[in-house]
């Protein structure tokens, strides 16, 4: 199927700030998954809506769209007292010599490589190729000999149990 | 805080880094939804170095769920339009029913000097139909006798 142009400009858009709206997300939120989530929202959204939007400054619209629905889901669910970003600060012991801008990123790819660890295999090494390598099925059913259908399966169970996992483990 | 007051730097940072009470946020998050100058700034508070990295399937997802959203849209569309076929069709059979019954009741065939050859038994109609020859008979009394 040929992309039509709105195609093309949600394309250019999730490349470009897929993952802002995802840093975004899950900085208001707190659960990466529920961020990315989110996050995938905010695109399907823009994508619907892209005659509503001016050509000027795409990075504010989709913050814009990002912000309501961080907004909506916070309001729709009773989440953790401690917002998610202090959190952090708490956990990291010394962050005097890292750039503050730094903790957040590093702490939501800790924390994930941490769930990682947890499962057993053949979901672990599924898991760190999917998350830490960020490999995609076919990468993985490349790398390990795996039947690809059978990478699909792995990633989608593994996605599972990390969701929750990080519910479990952070939620 | 009034939504309409622009985020100053400051609070957008707090806002980052979760300094803000619950209700707080909601309202900083409430603006930044509805301004996009503050939209700007707030997206542009955050740097290369913080951003997190997508997973393989972020942008595969997306087009996913867009594609699911149009196929219901359209079988949606399609469940729209085969309700107003089956009302249309219901209309119509209905007034071909009307038709097929004034047609053979013999309301039609007053005046035109014709010998019906079919005499269904529908008392019903037929007492309907003599009372409107009875009242068009009267009218063309009327009519004549006035002029």
């Amino acid at each position: 199927m040929i992309p039509n142009k709105n195609d093309q400009v949600l394309e250019q858009a999730i490349e470009q700030y897929g993952r802002l709206i995802l840093t975004i997300c899950n900085s208001m939120i707190g659960d990466y998954f529920e961020a990315e989530d989110l996050a995938q929202d905010t695109f399907v959204s823009a994508y619907k809506n892209l005659d509503r939007f001016d050509g000027e400054n795409m990075k504010a619209w989709l913050a814009t769209i990002a912000s309501n629905k961080c907004r909506d889901y916070l309001k729709s669910a009773s989440r953790r007292s401690v917002p998610a970003a202090q959190e952090v600060f708490e956990i990291v012991p010394d962050r005097g010599a890292l750039p503050e801008e730094t903790v957040l990123e590093q702490d939501t790819e800790q924390k994930l490589r941490k769930l990682c660890e947890t499962l057993k295999e053949p979901y672990r090494s599924v898991a760190i190729s999917y998350f830490c390598h960020r490999m995609n099925a076919q990468e993985i059913s490349k790398a390990t000999g795996k039947n690809l259908k059978t990478a699909q399966t792995q990633i989608y169970r593994v996605k599972a149990m990390m969701r929750k996992l990080w519910k479990e483990e952070f939620g | 805080m009034r939504t309409m007051d622009h985020l100053t730097e400051t609070r957008i940072m707090d806002l980052k880094a979760g300094r803000l009470s619950k209700n707080e946020k909601l309202l900083a998050l409430k603006h930044i939804g509805e301004c996009e100058q503050c939209a700007d700034s707030f997206a542009g508070s955050y740097g290369d170095l913080e951003l997190l990295t997508l997973s393989p399937d972020f942008k595969t997802e997306i087009f996913f769920e867009i594609e699911k959203e149009k196929k219901g849209m359209i079988k949606e569309k399609a469940a729209v339009w085969k309700r107003e076929l089956c009302f249309y069709s219901f209309k119509v059979s209905i007034a071909a029913c009307i038709a097929l019954l004034l047609l053979f009741s013999g309301t039609l065939d007053y005046g035109m000097n014709m010998s019906r050859t079919m005499n269904p038994q529908l008392s019903g109609v037929n007492v309907i139909t003599e009372n409107l020859r009875g009242f068009s008979d009267k009218l063309i009394d009327f009519e004549v006798q006035k002029n």
